[in-house]
């Protein structure tokens, strides 16, 4: 069972060394270079994980992830930029961005795969840690006993 | 224990075994803790994990039931539900199309035998609706709608229907619009009830299907709210395509005196930045409402956001006459009118925030994002290509690959000290002053930039053919010069229509200074646009032609010469810029320029 990651980055060089790291961990990876490519490729529950570049040439990152989040309420989706402006990241999170990564001119490409993989890993931290951290500590006053 | 603690403790166990591959021992532990647990809050983490320990086993179907086990337990939390729609994709995309179907029927059943919390119910109905539209029940409200819309004849009723589930049922609403309404062919018996539609969509915010349903109407009648409609949802969006397709199709709606219309047209017009029109709008109004105090207050606030200063104090009497005589502001167009009166606030706020040390400083931080960007992004492209071959050719070396990594390099490096290069007539600190004739450098740089292109593709026109002489520095106007004609040669290569092919520089020459009318018969500059053209790194060429330079180059040197550019907004052939530059140079501290 393969993990479908849409990258969306318009620089040929970062694009091409992050699909083939991707690829080389057993990911599927489908990589367009524009915004408008990227929603032509988006349907409901066609991948696990968006990675979104914000700086896009003609429609921008943030333009780019209204879109997606009007096709597919529920898919991750991940910014990945060097570039950022604060009213454009208070959008950003109001459209329900699940994490940042960065690229600047200290990024480290297997650290980025690393941090890609634990977002596909269901078991990952964070998806642990929002399930808790939404239920109450606590006991049920309603016995739910239905388990299979 | 807290059962916190003792919960994560068990969730660390469980992937501790799942990473060493005793997925079954997992499974065990996860089973095991979910009946230890069952009373505690934390127990919906159990099945989900289960769930996705079963998906990694490749069972599908049992990890299917433990997904709904997990919905079954949690609370109303979107972001949680959205754990189980992402895993239902999961599923979607592994299983046929019989299978999911059969899924989501059960998935259904189970949870409304299980009473379920009503909005996880319609949350999952809306999640599977695609796959699944026949088996939704209708509600009765849906039943008895399903009756209103043949015709108008009882639109009253549908109104008040269709209102009580957009409180109540918004999901099924959606869905029975989009099923009965959406698609259905128009005509004139069913007018009201699909004009009303319009005005549901935009509320659920689907402006495209509420766009689609007001063109299609407007083919049987021009209404003027459903004109009003698409103009309003246009604005909302902020692509006026639509809108314009309409004006060209039915071009007397711009004629027709309803303030419906022409209050949004006064947006419209001030989209295309048409304020001739946007002035002609208001006064047409203005006249043909003069007994109504809210459409006259309104128009006031128009008159003040454009600048209509004398226009607004001619109808500030009228209110006043009007006021007097116990007219007050309500009732119909009274929205119209606040939106209009927070127009003006905000146009207040615009002028102040155009001082021009404000703008000073968002140009500095813009050239230090764009430098930072346009730096930053050859130099992660170099880490990741070496950072890739790195690792691969611990496994594997490959003497291509090498060479490959080589010129990655040497192309990011190029790429980088081009930008530095780009940049140097702005840093450099050589500042040299003489007297040239301008005419005469004109004509060198027109020849050694058309070297480039095909003559016969483009004409050149200069004029006067006599020289004038002007002080200053020289490789400066050369490169201002060469930057415009870069760019009127692109614009003419761009211009599809071709409206010709004439690039034409006129000099004119004064008694302190020199008028440079420079144009180009290319696409030109659209409205939106404008605003944007000296800022640096501002482009509309396609991607890897233009570094959206040139222009904020240029505005730079004009102003180290004492000299400025402006953009002539009333040409539509192309772009012409108005340049004058002083005959004997005043020179500006650099620190002012940017």
């Amino acid at each position: 069972m393969q993990d479908k990651v849409l990258l969306v980055e318009d620089e040929k060089k970062t694009g091409e060394m992050l699909k083939k790291a991707l690829e080389s961990e057993n990911i599927s990876v489908e990589w367009v270079l524009d915004g408008k490519a990227a929603i032509s490729k988006i349907q409901r529950g066609r991948f696990d994980l968006i990675i979104l570049d914000l700086k896009l040439p003609e429609i921008t990152g943030d333009e780019v992830l209204e879109d997606i989040r009007r096709i597919d309420p529920y898919v991750e989706v991940i910014v990945y930029t060097n570039y950022q402006n604060p009213s454009v990241m208070k959008k950003l999170i109001n459209l329900g961005v699940e994490g940042y990564i960065n690229k600047g001119s200290d990024a480290d490409l297997w650290e980025t795969v690393e941090k890609i993989k634990a977002r596909l890993d269901p078991f990952n931290e964070e998806e642990i840690q929002t399930l808790t951290d939404s239920l109450p500590n606590g006991f049920l006053h309603k016995d739910h006993n239905k388990e299979e | 224990m807290d059962t916190k603690i003792a919960f994560e403790k068990i969730q660390r166990i469980v992937r501790l075994l799942r990473d060493a591959g005793e997925l079954d021992q997992a499974i065990d532990l996860c089973v095991q803790s979910s009946e230890d647990y069952k009373e505690s809050s934390f127990s919906a983490i159990f099945p989900i994990m289960t769930g996705d320990l079963y998906m990694q086993k490749m069972e599908f179907d049992l990890a299917s039931n433990y997904y709904i086990s997990f919905l079954k337990k949690i609370k109303k939390n979107k972001k949680i539900f959205s754990r189980f729609a992402k895993r239902y994709y999961r599923l979607k995309r592994i299983w046929s199309k019989e299978k999911i179907l059969r899924f989501a029927y059960k998935l259904l059943n189970e949870l409304q035998e299980d009473n379920i919390d009503s909005e996880i119910l319609n949350w999952c109905k809306e999640l599977i609706k695609d796959d699944l539209n026949q088996i939704i029940n209708i509600s009765e409200e849906g039943r008895k709608i399903c009756d209103l819309i043949k015709d108008d004849s009882q639109f009253n009723k549908f109104v008040q229907y269709a209102r009580r589930m957009e409180k109540e049922n918004h999901v099924e609403l959606k869905h029975f619009l989009d099923k009965k309404i959406l698609n259905r062919n128009r005509d004139i018996r069913k007018f009201r009830i699909d004009a009303h539609c319009i005005s549901i969509y935009e509320r659920l915010e689907r402006n495209h299907d509420a766009l689609k349903i007001a063109t299609e109407i407007l083919s049987i009648k021009t209404e003027s709210v459903v004109v009003r409609s698409i103009f309003r949802i246009c604005r909302k969006i902020k692509d006026y395509t639509i809108a314009e397709n309409v004006i060209s199709t039915y071009p007397e709606i711009l004629k027709k005196s309803d303030f419906n219309i022409q209050y949004e047209l006064v947006y419209y017009f001030e989209a295309q930045d048409q304020i001739e029109e946007v002035y002609g709008i208001l006064l047409q109004t203005e006249k043909s409402n003069i007994h109504s105090i809210t459409i006259q207050k309104t128009v006031r606030n128009f008159y003040l956001t454009f600048g209509f200063i004398d226009e607004a104090d001619r109808t500030e009497i009228r209110i006043s006459e009007l006021s007097s005589a116990g007219k007050k502001v309500s009732g119909r167009f009274y929205t119209e009118f606040k939106e209009s009166e927070a127009e003006v606030g905000s146009k207040i706020k615009e002028l102040y925030s155009e001082l021009e040390h404000q703008k000073q400083l968002a140009a500095i931080s813009d050239l230090t994002t764009g430098i930072s960007h346009e730096l930053g992004q050859p130099i992660t492209n170099i880490r990741y290509t070496v950072q890739f071959y790195y690792k691969m050719f611990q496994k594997k070396f490959s003497k291509n690959a090498m060479f490959e990594v080589f010129d990655s390099i040497l192309e990011e490096t190029n790429r980088m000290g081009g930008l530095i290069k780009r940049l140097s007539p702005l840093t450099s600190s050589k500042n040299v002053t003489m007297k040239f004739d301008i005419v005469g450098r004109i004509a060198k740089r027109i020849e050694s930039e058309s070297k480039r292109i095909d003559k016969k593709y483009i004409e050149f026109k200069i004029s006067p053919k006599k020289e004038i002489f002007i002080e200053g520095d020289p490789v400066h106007f050369d490169q201002i010069i060469s930057n415009l004609l870069l760019n009127a040669i692109d614009s003419i290569k761009q211009d599809k229509k071709r409206n010709g092919n004439l690039i034409q520089i006129v000099v004119n020459e004064k008694k302190d200074d020199v008028n440079i009318i420079f144009s180009d018969t290319g696409v030109g500059i659209t409205a939106k646009n404008r605003g944007k053209i000296y800022d640096p790194f501002f482009t509309t060429k396609p991607l890897g032609k233009g570094e959206g330079l040139g222009l904020f180059i240029i505005w730079n040197l004009m102003k180290m010469q004492g000299g400025k550019i402006y953009l002539d907004h009333t040409y539509t052939d192309g772009a012409r810029f108005f340049m004058r530059m002083p005959k004997k140079p005043m020179y500006i501290n650099k620190k002012e320029t940017c």
